[in-house]
């Protein structure tokens, strides 16, 4: 079975999990829906490749879309922090009900490292030459990064640049400080960290 | 006065009316099947393109779509962009409720 079989077979059961059962992480349906959705953006990209001046307009709006979804995959990891809806407390024994959703939640967290994965190894493979792949691969993660700021702490979705583009860049430039700047290194470092982990072998194939 | 909402919903009635021809007149022009005419015109945003894209264009090109003809190439990034002007349509309506 391909990754992307892999990919759309466990969104479809994960999803017909949280509707048919009784979970305190409902709101992970549309986040991993938005992940998986920039997956599959991602796969189109060689299909928006410009090949003339009139494919221009189509090809640049098709790939701020992506961009603006993509940061969604890396999003759903910091979703993590909504564990602290329950206590713990295993001193008290084992309440069922915590590791459920428990499970839920961290099985939704790691589909989404996989699409995050799958993601950009198809942005690394876009370009064609090593080194403008790997200035791409950078820049993509420190986007994603700022996107994950921008969703988490100013509540933005990625629709608010079309809607309320000035609002947004005039609250983002407000809102840049130092914790700001750490807050996204961090986040690049952890995104960098999961390629190191799980892309291992992807300059060497990108070289062949 | 037409109000945002009415101005998103009008927009997006539209939007998914012509996708839907669009894809349906792509999916009957590919296939020449009545059943592909039916799943292009009753599956809404984009699962019509979707469930073409699994059934027949991943078994013809995987992820090359250089392999794809002029027209085919140029049929299918219309198509694609119709899907995600209706998501945009959509996430738009919804922003409006969770703008911060």
């Amino acid at each position: 079975m391909n990754e992307r079989t892999k990919a759309r077979i466990s969104f479809f059961i994960y999803i017909g999990l949280l509707i048919v059962f009784d979970t305190s992480y409902s709101f992970m349906i549309l986040n991993l829906f938005l992940a998986f959705a920039a997956l599959e953006l991602s796969f189109l990209l060689r299909l928006f490749h410009v090949q003339n001046k009139r494919e221009i307009p189509m090809s640049v709006l098709f790939f701020i879309v992506f961009l603006l979804l993509s940061p969604n995959a890396i999003y759903v990891v910091t979703d993590l922090i909504h564990l602290n809806v329950f206590a713990f407390d295993f001193k008290e024994g084992l309440q069922l009900n915590e590791w459920w959703n428990f499970t839920i939640l961290v099985s939704g967290v790691i589909l989404a490292i996989y699409y995050y994965v799958n993601m950009i190894k198809q942005v690394y493979f876009y370009s064609n030459d090593i080194t403008s792949a790997k200035w791409l691969f950078f820049v993509f993660i420190l986007l994603s990064s700022i996107g994950v700021f921008i969703g988490r702490f100013l509540r933005f979705h990625s629709i608010h640049l079309f809607t309320e583009p000035v609002t947004l860049i005039v609250r983002f430039i407000e809102a840049i400080d130092f914790s700001a700047v750490l807050f996204i290194s961090w986040m690049s470092i952890l995104q960098f960290l999961i390629c190191w982990l799980f892309l291992d072998g992807t300059g060497e194939a990108h070289d062949k | 006065m037409i109000n945002d909402l009415q101005l998103y919903l009008t927009t997006g009635f539209i939007l998914l009316f012509v996708s839907q021809c669009y894809i349906t007149y792509i999916l009957y022009q590919q296939q020449h099947s009545k059943l592909w005419f039916f799943i292009g015109m009753m599956l809404p945003l984009g699962m019509n393109l979707y469930i073409y894209q699994i059934c027949y264009i991943e078994k013809q090109v995987d992820n090359d779509f250089g392999q794809l003809t002029g027209k085919e190439r140029k049929q299918l990034r219309k198509a694609y962009l119709f899907v995600l002007a209706q998501y945009l349509v959509l996430f738009a309506l919804f922003g409006g409720y969770v703008t911060p």
